[in-house]
């Protein structure tokens, strides 16, 4: 185990590199227009001390160190096992030069997790990292996933602590190589009063495919930073979102897309729903560069509002440098519709029942994406938790 | 088992039925036949329950309990089934999930036991090919990418499923092939017995000719002016409305 008051490889490393002190964002800047971070005076974020996820870090490496196909290690040993991938790759897909929870998380993280999958493999067991049981008040944690060339993986972040006053700032990097295949999901469920920021980096380089689910349920601050950059011919990638919110909860999905090479395809769907005084943002960035010829994108964000409290920020946003792309994006926030509501009632179904017919349904689509069974089952239950409990 | 009394109907200010008398007895047909706007669907709806319209007079009884009051889940599982004349489609909700749920709504308010995954599989394959249906129908979602002809069915397939006690079928004769309609109406002929009733609600009387209704009602302005057996939708067909009310 490496401990923060120990210098590793990896605190040597980011010893390096040039970490300014940057001030709470507000909503002058552009990135955070639609979002109010006062709570944050509340959180003193220098009392982290210690940090347990180098003990999870320890079992989520040996429980999966069987499979032959992947190579999980600490980044601290990365350092010195794959130097290129790190010195090339490492907090350079996920850019947090001017991004105050990226360099926060830099600041305080002092090892992370490092998976490399190996090059023609076929990983047919799914993985995932469960950071539920840490009893912490501040958790930083850092994944930098590797898919080499012509390989496929699958892997889900799960936050779920019952902990709550927790504060999380994680940080993952995705490389994903030549014909390379990825499932990623961040499944977060999460008390009310606790705090979430995620900052997700995906490099795409040719033909390779991306299958990125995002689901959040919980907590009273979320903020989904996604930064993808297609940066190779050929390449899709399906990004799929789903967030319930009740209370005064609220759900911030902020997202840049970058098509940096010709004939790829981006698909963008995020749905909400909304209960009570919760607030949503939607707030996703589609770029296709001048190189970007032939370039299809689709960006989509559908709101329901259950109270006449809850509200949705949603702004997609498309910006197009070359010809010849065809792009689409749109936007839908409403109620419940009521003719599909009296449907149901015709056949039987009360309000309460009819309204979770429709619900259900609602967050169905956003299921459907998901390839891994298991997960799939997962998911279900959790929603239906969720719906139960707005 | 239907029984309207002088119904008085209207939307905001407009008037759309006006002193409508029903009277439905177990094991009937009856077709109501009327042009565009004449309220024929106005009518099915509000005696499906739907809240939008204003009802300024007259009662609803169903099986000799007046039902005014009544929300439309509670008609339904008294056995009030509507065919849609436009099926609502209901994306990502699909067709086992919502026909199970209603035949175990149902199911429950009769207190019977619900049907598990297996018996109710059993039963909707039975149901699906008495209506020319095969079971990728079950994956789909509700009526989503559905062509017209297999909204219909997919009432029809709920219909069946459901086994009501008063079936309203508004319009479902349009928007059928004739190979889709006599598929539609012999799953409703297979369905009749002495203890239900029908009221199908059409423009034409190409639906009738499968059907045999026992009476024939024209519907014009939000008044039945005309009641008889099934030759007066033949008269119809030949005359045209405006003949017929004159």
């Amino acid at each position: 185990m490496h401990y923060k008051t120990e210098p590793n490889e990896f605190t040597k490393f980011i010893s390096k590199m040039d970490i300014p002190d940057l001030n709470v964002p507000n909503h002058k800047d552009e990135e955070w227009r639609f979002t109010n971070l006062d709570f944050l005076k509340d959180y003193n974020v220098n009392d982290f001390k210690n940090n347990l996820l180098d003990t999870l870090y320890t079992k989520f490496i040996s429980k999966y160190s069987n499979i032959n196909e992947l190579d999980i290690l600490n980044i601290n040993d990365a350092i010195i096992k794959y130097p290129d991938i790190i010195n090339n790759h490492f907090s350079k897909i996920y850019k947090t030069k001017n991004d105050y929870f990226g360099l926060e998380n830099l600041k305080f993280i002092n090892d992370g997790i490092f998976i490399l999958v190996k090059e023609n493999s076929n990983v047919k067991q799914h993985i995932e990292i469960d950071l539920s049981d840490l009893n912490e008040s501040y958790i930083f944690p850092r994944i930098f996933i590797y898919c080499s060339k012509n390989s496929s993986f699958g892997f889900t972040e799960k936050y779920k602590t019952k902990n709550e006053q927790c504060y999380t700032n994680i940080i993952t990097e995705i490389f994903l190589s030549d014909s390379s295949k990825l499932e990623y999901t961040k499944l977060q469920n999460e008390p009310t009063s606790s705090i979430h920021f995620s900052g997700l980096g995906i490099l795409q380089k040719r033909n390779s495919y991306l299958n990125c689910n995002t689901f959040t349920y919980g907590s009273k601050f979320t903020r989904n930073n996604l930064f993808l950059k297609i940066n190779g011919e050929g390449s899709e990638s399906k990004l799929n979102g789903l967030s319930i919110s009740n209370n005064s909860n609220f759900v911030d999905n902020h997202s840049i897309i970058q098509h940096s090479a010709p004939n790829s395809i981006s698909s963008e769907l995020y749905k909400g729903i909304y209960s009570k005084k919760s607030k949503g943002v939607f707030d996703s960035r589609v770029m296709v560069d001048k190189i970007a010829s032939n370039t299809s994108s689709e960006q989509l964000n559908n709101n329901i509002l259950l109270s006449k409290n809850a509200s949705v920020q949603s702004n997609p946003i498309l910006e197009i440098n070359t010809d010849d792309v065809s792009c689409k994006h749109g936007s839908t926030t409403g109620q419940i519709d009521d003719e599909a509501l009296f449907y149901l009632n015709c056949r039987g179904l009360n309000k309460l029942k009819a309204h979770q017919v429709l619900l259900n349904g609602f967050c169905n689509e956003f299921v459907e994406n998901i390839i891994n069974q298991n997960l799939k089952l997962e998911l279900n239950e959790l929603i239906n938790h969720s719906l139960n409990s707005i | 088992m239907l029984s309207i009394n002088n119904l008085n109907v209207s939307v905001e200010d407009k008037s759309i039925l006006n002193g409508i008398n029903l009277n439905v007895q177990p094991g009937e047909v009856h077709a109501i036949m009327g042009k565009n706007g004449s309220g024929k669907s106005t009518l099915s709806n509000v005696i499906a329950g739907k809240d939008t319209y204003n009802i300024n007079g007259g009662s609803i009884e169903f099986c000799g309990e007046n039902i005014d009051d009544l929300s439309p889940h509670d008609r339904a599982l008294q056995g009030i089934f509507l065919s849609f004349q436009y099926p609502i489609a209901l994306p990502g909700v699909n067709n086992t999930y919502f026909l199970k749920s209603a035949l175990n709504a149902k199911r429950n308010f009769n207190n019977q036991e619900e049907l598990d995954a297996v018996e109710f599989l059993k039963l909707i394959k039975s149901k699906l090919q008495q209506v020319g249906m095969d079971e990728s129908y079950l994956k789909r979602a509700v009526n989503v990418g559905f062509s017209g002809g297999e909204k219909k069915r997919n009432e029809i397939l709920q219909m069946i499923t459901l086994d009501p006690k008063l079936a309203i079928l508004d319009e479902t004769d349009s928007g059928l092939d004739i190979d889709a309609l006599k598929i539609v109406a012999d799953g409703i002929n297979k369905s009749r017995t002495s203890k239900n009733s029908f009221i199908v609600i059409t423009h034409y009387q190409r639906m009738l000719n499968y059907l045999k209704p026992d009476f024939v009602h024209v519907l014009i302005e939000g008044k039945i002016v005309k009641t008889g057996g099934p030759d007066l939708a033949l008269d119809l067909e030949a005359k045209g409305y405006s003949n017929i009310a004159a």
